[in-house]
C-alpha cells in the first residue's frame, strides 16, 4: 500500500472546525423543506383539539441529538393544535425524552391528566407494542406518576389503540418501524414516523405501500419541521455544521479514491 | 421431560396468539391479552435478571483483583446510584434527573459521536471505487450526503430531489426486497420454533 | 462558563469519551465503565417499577393469577445458577414463542402480502418500473435453491444487486448524517452550555 501523505487525525481536526466554526459564526444557508417533512407536516396539521395522539419516544440518550428535535418540532405543533399527547416509550431511556414533551406541554398549559399523559416505560418490545394496543390500560395500569389509567381522564372511553388518531413514533432501533408497522396492521391507525437517517432508508418502503403515512427524515428533517411551524431549534442551528461536515466526509472519499487510481496507474497493488 | 414440557407450552401460546390474530373466539381474545400482560412482566425480571448478571461478573472481577478491578467498583457504584435512587425516591425525581443529566446522556452520546471520526477515517482509507458495484454504492452515498444538506441544495439546486428520488425508488425497491425475504425468514424460524425443531433457546441438555 | 455542577460532571464525562480518540486511558475507561453501570441501574429501577405495578400491586389486591407469572419470572432469576438454570426453560419458552408468534402472526400480512400488493403497480413510468423491477431482483439475488444455474435469473439477480448496492449506499450516506448530529449536539453543548464559548 502507498504512503498515505494525510494523517487520520488531521482528518478528526477537519471535522472538528467543520463542525465548530459555523456554530461560532452561522452561515445561514437557507433550509429547503423536502417532500416528506411536509407530508408528516400536513397530516399532523388536520389534528385537533380532541383528537388523541399517540407519541413514542423510543430512542435513547445515544441519538438524541438527532431524534430529541424532532419530537419537540412535532409535539409543538401538536400543542399548536391542542391536541391531546399521550406519551409513552418502549426504550428504557425514552422515558425522559417522553417526560420533556410532558413538561413542555404543561409549561404550554396543558393540564397533565385531561389534556397529556406520560404512560411511561413499557418492556416487552414488539410484545409490549401488541399489548398496549389491544388494551391499552391493562398493558399499563399505572401512568408515569404513579395514578391509576383507569381513573385519568384523557384515557376515558379508551380500549385499543383504535381509540386514537394517529401515532406518532420518534424512533432509533427496536421497536422501529417494522414492529409499529406489524402490530399496527390489524387497527390501521394513521402512522407517522420521526426517524434517523440511517433507519429511514429501512422506512420508506412501508410508506410506498400505504401503511405509514410519513417520516420526518434525520436532523434534516427537524430544521424542516422547526421552519413550518416557525418555532426554530438546535436543528436548524445545527444545519451549517452538518453540511461542513458532509463536505469533509465527500473530501475524504474523494481524496482517498483519486489515491487509489493513481496508485493504480503506477502498478503499485491497492 | 425437562424439554418436552417447556415445547408444549411453546406451541401452545404460541398457536393461542396466533388464533387471536385471525378468529374472534371470546375466550382466546382473553387468553391471549392474559399472555401479552404476563410476557410484560416477564421481560421486567429480564432486566433485573440482566443487572444481577453484571453485578456478579463485576463482584468476581474485584474479588480476583483483576486489574480493571476499580474501574468494576465505579461501575457497581454508578449501578447502585441510579438502581436506589430510581426505587427509592423515583424515576421522575429531581435526583435521579441529575444522575442521567451528568453521566448517562453525555457519555451515551459521545461514544455514539464517536463512530463519525472512525466513518471519516473508513471514507479516505477503505471506500473504493473498485468496481460497478462499489461505484453505485459511493455515488449513492454522495448523492444522499449533499441532498440532506443546506450546502448541497445551495451548490446543486436539485440534489435534495435526487437524494429523494434515490431514497423513494432504488432505495425502496431494494428494502422491499429485503423485507420481503425477511418476513419469509421470520416465518420459518418462527415455525420451526413453535413446532419444537430448534429448540436452541432452551440451553444445554 | 456555566456554573451547573451537572453541565460540568456532563462535560467533563463527555471530554473523557472522546479522548478514546486519542488512544485508550483511564479517563475513558471510567467514562465506559460509568455508561455501564448508568443503563444497567436505569434499566434495574425501571423494571422494578414495572414489576411494582402490573405485579405485585394487583396481587395485594387479590388478582390471584398474577402467581403463575410471578412464579414464572421467579424461576426466570434460576438462570444465575448453572446448577438450577434448566427451570428457566418454561419462562423462557413463554418469553421466546410469544415474541416469535406474536411477530410471525402480524408479518405474513405486513411484511409480505402488503409489500407484494405494493409492488403490483402499473408500468406506466420509468419510477415503477425501478420499483417493480429492482424488488423481483433483490428477491430473486436471496433465493439459493430454485434456478441457480440459469442465465436468465443470473441477470435478474445481477440488478438486484445494483439496486442493493444503491440501497447500501443511501444507507452510508445517512449513517454519516446520523453520526455527524450526534457530535454536533456535544460540540454545542460543550461550547455553549458548558463553556458558553457560542452564545
Amino acid at each position: 500500500m502507498s504512503k498515505r501523505p494525510l494523517d487520520r487525525r488531521w482528518l478528526y481536526l477537519s471535522l472538528f472546525f467543520a463542525v465548530l466554526i459555523p456554530l461560532l459564526r452561522p452561515i445561514g444557508l437557507p433550509i429547503k423543506v423536502g417532500a416528506w417533512t411536509k407530508t408528516v407536516y400536513d397530516f399532523m396539521d388536520k389534528i385537533g383539539p380532541n383528537d388523541r395522539v399517540f407519541f413514542a419516544s423510543d430512542y435513547g440518550p445515544g441519538t438524541a441529538a438527532e431524534n430529541k428535535p424532532i419530537g419537540d418540532a412535532v409535539a409543538q405543533h401538536l400543542m399548536r393544535k391542542r391536541a391531546k399527547i399521550i406519551t409513552i416509550t418502549f426504550t428504557p431511556e425514552g422515558t425522559m425524552y417522553s417526560r420533556a414533551i410532558v413538561d413542555a406541554c404543561v409549561a404550554a398549559g396543558y393540564a397533565y391528566g385531561t389534556d397529556v399523559v406520560d404512560l411511561g416505560y413499557l418492556p416487552g418490545g414488539e410484545v409490549g407494542l401488541a399489548a398496549i394496543f389491544s388494551n391499552v390500560k391493562k398493558a399499563v395500569p399505572k401512568d408515569a406518576r404513579g395514578t391509576a389509567t383507569d381513573t385519568i381522564p384523557l384515557l376515558k372511553g379508551v380500549e385499543t389503540i383504535k381509540d386514537f388518531k394517529a401515532i406518532f413514533q420518534v424512533a432509533t432501533g427496536v421497536p422501529g418501524p417494522q414492529e409499529y408497522v406489524r402490530q399496527n396492521g390489524a387497527y390501521q391507525v394513521p402512522l407517522t414516523f420521526g426517524m434517523s437517517m440511517n433507519m429511514m432508508t429501512m422506512a420508506t418502503a412501508y410508506v410506498q405501500a400505504k401503511q405509514a403515512v410519513g417520516i420526518v427524515p434525520g436532523l434534516q428533517g427537524a430544521a424542516e419541521y422547526e421552519s413550518l411551524t416557525g418555532k426554530f431549534g438546535f436543528a436548524t442551528i445545527a444545519m451549517d455544521s452538518q453540511s461542513l461536515a458532509y463536505v469533509v466526509y465527500i473530501a475524504a472519499m474523494v481524496m482517498g479514491n483519486v489515491y487509489y487510481f493513481l496508485d493504480k496507474r503506477r502498478g503499485r497493488s491497492g | 421431560m425437562r424439554r418436552e414440557i417447556p415445547v408444549f407450552m411453546g406451541s401452545t401460546i404460541g398457536a393461542i396468539i396466533i388464533a387471536d390474530y385471525y378468529v374472534r373466539v371470546p375466550w382466546i381474545s382473553t387468553v391471549a391479552k392474559e399472555l401479552l400482560d404476563w410476557t410484560l412482566i416477564l421481560s421486567a425480571f429480564a432486566l433485573v435478571l440482566a443487572s444481577i448478571n453484571l453485578v456478579r461478573k463485576h463482584v468476581k472481577s474485584i474479588a480476583k483483583s483483576e486489574s480493571t478491578a476499580p474501574y468494576s467498583v465505579l461501575l457497581l457504584v454508578v449501578l447502585a446510584a441510579f438502581a436506589f435512587t430510581g426505587i427509592a425516591v423515583g424515576t421522575t425525581s429531581a435526583s435521579f434527573r441529575f444522575l442521567f443529566d451528568s453521566i448517562l446522556e453525555p457519555v451515551s452520546s459521545s461514544l455514539m459521536g464517536t463512530i463519525g471520526f472512525y466513518f471519516l477515517s473508513a471514507a479516505y482509507r477503505t471506500f473504493r471505487a473498485r468496481n460497478l458495484e462499489a461505484t453505485l454504492l459511493l455515488v449513492a452515498a454522495v448523492v444522499v450526503m449533499l441532498g440532506r444538506s443546506t450546502i448541497g441544495t445551495f451548490i446543486w439546486p436539485g440534489a435534495n430531489g435526487a437524494a429523494e428520488w434515490l431514497l423513494d425508488v432504488p432505495n425502496t425497491a431494494a428494502n422491499r426486497g429485503i423485507i420481503i425475504g425477511a418476513a419469509l425468514g421470520l416465518v420459518s424460524a418462527a415455525v420451526r420454533l413453535l413446532l419444537g425443531i430448534d429448540r436452541s433457546y432452551l440451553g444445554e441438555e | 462558563m456555566s456554573t451547573s455542577v451537572v453541565v460540568w460532571i456532563a462535560g467533563i464525562m463527555t471530554l473523557a469519551a472522546y479522548s478514546f480518540l486519542y488512544k485508550d486511558n483511564p479517563f475513558f475507561k471510567i467514562a465506559e465503565f460509568s455508561l455501564v453501570g448508568a443503563g444497567s441501574g436505569y434499566a434495574l429501577a425501571l423494571g422494578w417499577k414495572n414489576i411494582t405495578d402490573k405485579l405485585l400491586t394487583p396481587l395485594s389486591k387479590g388478582n390471584l393469577i398474577l402467581l403463575v407469572p410471578a412464579a414464572l419470572g421467579l424461576l426466570l432469576l434460576t438462570k444465575l445458577s448453572k446448577r438450577t438454570a434448566w427451570l428457566a426453560r418454561y419462562p423462557m419458552a413463554v418469553l421466546v414463542s410469544l415474541g416469535a408468534s406474536v411477530a410471525l402472526r402480524a408479518a405474513v400480512r405486513t411484511d409480505f402480502l402488503q409489500q407484494i400488493r405494493a409492488t403490483m403497480l402499473p408500468l406506466n413510468s420509468i419510477n415503477n418500473i425501478i420499483i417493480v423491477a429492482g424488488t423481483i431482483g433483490v428477491v430473486s439475488y436471496f433465493f439459493f435453491t430454485l434456478g441457480v444455474d440459469s442465465q436468465a435469473r443470473g441477470s435478474v439477480s445481477r440488478l438486484g444487486r445494483w439496486v442493493m448496492m444503491i440501497a447500501f449506499g443511501s444507507q452510508l450516506g445517512s449513517a454519516a448524517a446520523v453520526r455527524t448530529s450526534l457530535f454536533i449536539g456535544r460540540v454545542d453543548f460543550v461550547f455553549r452550555t458548558w463553556l458558553g464559548i457560542v452564545k
